[in-house]
């Protein structure tokens, strides 16, 4: 499913951020993503939703090496990967509605579709009331978990999510991991970076753990020392 | 059909808000150079039409002892006749000739004691008649006889007209030239405006024709509304300015075009419209190929 071999990443002509990364994920599986702040969570998404390219090393996803696609099938990849942004990145104009039916639009749905099964997924997370809202005028934690609509909405085969409880209350993120542990046994590769130790230890799934640039595996429940 | 889904907030932009400012005025000099360019084509065609099928054969009067003035001019007018090519021959009566000289000598100028040149007026049926053979006929046959068939005339006129309209033309492209250069302007600030809802797009996994839909519909809308205004505005003021230089000016020249000519005017805003959207793509494509 995904491969990193040897691969290096920097931003620019900076240094280097992730260093000599290598791991596997196996289709289906469910990976939390630690690590201090700065240690390059963040930067290794980045990687994984191919807004980045690496700076050296390889790296295969859905068994593709990426460098060798071109542009319409990096697209048609992209589309198959839900990202939860640390920063949400909502469209402030649209309304929830249309955030979280952009995936569905990219990917050519009917628009009475589109509608029935937004409006179900919103009602779910709890934001049944807002539906015509813009997300300025949303809190954080609502904004949060329409970005999460919109990551999700689409069934998509890797859900890669920064930070997705950062902005809500202990109930709603438990929820929310709930819906992500539904997604995965539809048959969702999972990555979530968190620094909820809380969460990690209810949920019991495996961890990358990232510090100095390189990447450790932890079985489910161990901790870095 | 396909509803429009607008993600990124084009309309609201300063950028592509003064677009259909833009392309309206491009729009108003384009239609305006066009129809400079075009009347005066016309002009110079009909001018050239009109001239080129009349000539005139000058009979000058010669000393007293050679062959008689009333003579030489049944000669010129059967040569003439029997020349392929001339519709007709009509010599001028002595008359219409004083008339013709009167502003310069005075009317009471006793003008019969004149030995004027008797003027045969000659009409050509289009281009068949070999001018410079004719010539050669008169010069051989007839003495004193002298063919003027306006070419010098002609030929200035139409030269000065050509230049002008290539002038008008150049004028043409050059407002194109601005008006693309506009669309790259606006269509860059709206991809910097809205550079992050772009950049998630693409994340998304928009394809680049998506985004660059967007921004050519947006760009494609201002233009036809900008360009329509423009045209209006250019065909009231043509309007106008037929009316000022209308038949009655007595001015050798028409303002009014042709239908045909007309549906050229209306292809300006179209182009417009075109060429915006175009732009537009291509600006955008060009943009996006520099995202990973
Ligand atoms: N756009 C950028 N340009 C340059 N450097 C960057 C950029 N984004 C991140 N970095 C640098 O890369 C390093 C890793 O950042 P990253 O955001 O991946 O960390 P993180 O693990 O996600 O941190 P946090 O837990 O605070 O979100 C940091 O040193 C940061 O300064
Ligand atoms: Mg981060």
């Amino acid at each position: 499913m995904i491969r990193f071999d040897s691969v290096g990443m920097r931003y620019g002509s900076g240094p280097e951020v992730l260093r000599d990364i290598t791991f596997e994920l196996a289709p289906g599986s469910f990976h939390f993503l630690t690590g201090p702040s700065g240690a390059g969570k963040s930067s290794l998404l980045r990687l994984l939703y191919l807004a980045h390219r690496p700076s050296r090393g390889l790296v295969t996803l859905f068994d593709k090496d990426i460098s060798s696609l071109s542009r319409p099938e990096l697209s048609l990849l992209r589309r198959r990967i839900g990202v939860v942004f640390q920063d949400f990145r909502l469209i402030d104009h649209l309304s929830t509605l249309d955030n979280v039916a952009l995936p569905l639009r990219l990917a050519g749905a009917r628009e009475d579709q589109i509608r029935e099964h937004v409006s179900e997924l919103l009602r779910w997370v709890g934001l049944g009331d807002h539906l015509e809202a813009r997300p300025p005028t949303l809190s954080g934690g609502q904004q949060q978990r329409v970005a999460i609509a919109r990551a999700v909405i689409n069934r998509p085969s890797l859900l890669l999510a920064d930070e997705p409880t950062g902005n809500v209350d202990d109930r709603i993120g438990t929820r929310l991991l709930h819906l992500f542990e539904e997604l995965n046994r539809l048959g969702t590769t999972i990555v979530i970076a968190t620094h909820n130790e809380a969460l990690i230890e209810r949920f019991n799934h495996p961890r990358l753990h990232l510090q100095g640039g390189h990447l450790d595996r932890l079985p489910p429940g161990a901790k870095p020392y | 059909m396909l509803k429009i889904h607008y993600d990124l907030p084009l309309h609201r932009d300063s950028a592509s808000r003064f677009l259909p400012w833009i392309t309206g005025l491009m729009v108003f000099l384009g239609v305006m150079s066009l129809a400079f360019a075009l009347v005066l084509g016309n002009a110079a065609s009909s001018w050239s039409q009109a001239l080129g099928s009349s000539l005139t054969v000058q009979i000058l009067p010669l000393a007293p002892g050679k062959p008689g003035q009333d003579e030489r001019v049944r000669q010129a007018l059967d040569l003439l006749r029997e020349t392929p090519g001339v519709s007709a021959a009509r010599a001028l009566p002595k008359s219409e000739s004083e008339k013709l000289v009167s502003p310069w000598l005075g009317s009471n100028a006793s003008l019969s004691d004149l030995p004027l040149p008797t003027l045969v007026d000659v009409r050509a049926d289009g281009t068949s008649l070999n001018v410079a053979l004719l010539r050669q006929r008169l010069d051989a046959e007839i003495p004193g006889s002298v063919l003027d068939d306006h070419g010098n005339w002609l030929g200035e006129v139409s030269r000065a007209a050509v230049t002008v309209q290539t002038l008008a033309f150049g004028a043409l492209a050059l407002i194109a030239l601005t008006a693309i250069l506009a669309v790259i302007f606006a269509v860059r600030a709206g991809l910097q405006l809205n550079r992050s809802t772009v950049e998630l797009l693409h994340i998304m996994g928009a394809s680049d024709r998506y985004i660059a839909r967007q921004f050519q519909r947006s760009a494609a809308g201002n233009a036809s509304r900008g360009g329509l205004a423009g045209l209006v505005l250019a065909v009231l003021a043509l309007f106008a300015a037929q009316r000022i230089v209308g038949p009655q000016s007595g001015l050798p020249i028409r303002l009014a075009l042709p239908l045909t000519d007309c549906l050229w005017l209306l292809l300006v805003p179209l182009a417009a419209t075109f060429f915006a959207a175009l732009t537009a793509r291509l600006t955008v494509l060009a943009t996006l190929k520099r995202l990973p």
